[in-house]
């Protein structure tokens, strides 16, 4: 069993929890686990398009922060850090099953992307955007990829280009590529 | 500019990521063509609500499973636990060296040789310990005059000095483990110099003590380097 638990009444910080998860507090690495698990478990979902992948995957996340809780220093929130090591082991899933981008040239294949639009007055509602995570599961995984990271999850072409090892470029060309065919995918539901 | 030149930078211009001269370029294209309006619509509204999408809750028993997997991965032995709580009190993967694992292993040997002889000679020999008392003050001046115990208790002292600089940046568990070592050790210490005193000429006994201060300025070395 893990060391005995620190009784809280009052809420406390990421950071808190960290150091006393990491001086072997059970409670507070459970804590950490019910505070972040949605926004882990969201990401491996729809990076995987499998709930049963998502939750291994969540597992496999949440093994690795309590393997490496010591090595947070703080320098960043601990967010980003839960993120970045998120991103890092679904990409190195990717990896051991071969899973590659999309093919794109280098400056982007944008040939037939003039699409029939959509009524310009119709607004994505709460259902839409359901849809939208729904849709956002059916994209090729390379597309996928891309779109979550830079529109789901706000990492920057230079961030992406270094973690999955691609030009800039080929970032840009993949996430548009995945916008069009989310358009027509969303476009198809109505 | 035409639909194809606007489809091949209209995600950048979504992003804001346009130079100023594309920008204006695009900004007339999709002024003057309806269908380009609706694109730049429809991508305008993904990335909007690609950022608020809803939060998925995995099963219940997820948090079991982890739980028991970390347990499965919980270190059997003492010296794999004490590993592993420092690792994660020090947040860097912490092993001790071949040299320093020798230490520990010549420390524990000390300690259990100090233990057998102690009890060997208390059982053998107490009537010639029966003026044990004045011969500490004999030991202490002796030992005070041997220039190998005079370079162990000017580098203790040094050492010393460096740990109790380097205490304030240390967590508790760290300084009862310090606090634990240094009571161990200074026992032994004693135990050594009780023997000598009742023994001065016991070569067995000055090679124990001798052991005995090699460690604390190893384990002290250990410590201020923390």
């Amino acid at each position: 069993m893990m060391p005995a638990t620190v009784e809280r009444s009052e809420p406390v910080s990421d950071l808190d929890l960290v150091r006393a998860a990491a001086a072997g507090d059970a409670a507070a690495f459970e804590q950490l686990y019910h505070l972040h698990n949605r926004r882990v478990y969201s990401l491996c979902l729809r990076m995987l398009s499998s709930g049963t992948q998502a939750e291994d995957m969540t597992q496999e996340v949440f093994l690795q922060v309590f393997r490496k809780i010591g090595s947070f220093r703080g320098d960043s929130a601990f967010t980003t850090w839960l993120h970045r090591l998120t991103v890092n082991q679904v990409l190195m899933h990717f990896r051991k099953r071969g899973v590659k981008l999309e093919h794109t040239s280098e400056e982007g294949d944008f040939t037939n992307v003039v699409e029939t639009p959509l009524q310009s007055t119709r607004r994505i509602s709460m259902v839409d955007r359901l849809d939208l995570d729904k849709a956002i599961g059916e994209l090729p995984p390379g597309y996928r990829t891309v779109f979550i990271l830079h529109d789901v999850e706000g990492y920057e072409h230079e961030e992406i280009s270094g973690l999955l090892k691609v030009s800039v470029g080929t970032s840009k060309s993949q996430l548009h590529k995945a916008r069009m065919r989310l358009r027509d995918l969303l476009k198809s539901k109505h | 500019m035409n639909c194809q030149e606007c489809e091949e930078i209209i995600s950048d211009y979504v992003d804001g990521a346009l130079e100023p001269g594309a920008q204006t370029k695009i900004e007339h294209h999709l002024a003057n063509c309806e269908a380009c309006r609706a694109v730049r619509d429809d991508l305008l509204q993904i990335v909007h609500f690609s950022k608020q999408l809803p939060l998925h809750i995995p099963t219940s028993d997820l948090w079991s499973r982890i739980q028991t997997e970390i347990e499965a991965e919980q270190p059997k032995t003492w010296w794999a636990r004490s590993k592993a709580r420092l690792q994660n009190l020090y947040g860097r993967d912490f092993k001790f060296s071949i040299p320093q694992f020798a230490a520990i292993a010549a420390a524990c040997i000390i300690v259990a040789a100090i233990g057998v002889v102690v009890w060997q000679k208390n059982n053998s020999q107490v009537p010639q310990f029966a003026n044990a008392a004045p011969a500490d003050n004999q030991l202490q001046t002796k030992l005070a005059n041997d220039p190998s115990f005079q370079e162990f208790e000017q580098t203790i002292k040094q050492l010393k000095e460096s740990v109790e600089q380097r205490k304030d940046t240390w967590g508790p568990e760290l300084r009862l483990s310090f606090e634990r070592n240094m009571t161990s050790i200074d026992q032994s210490l004693n135990d050594c110099r009780q023997l000598l005193s009742r023994n001065p000429n016991d070569e067995t006994c000055k090679e124990l003590l001798k052991n005995a201060y090699s460690e604390k300025v190893r384990v002290l070395q250990g410590f201020a380097n923390f």
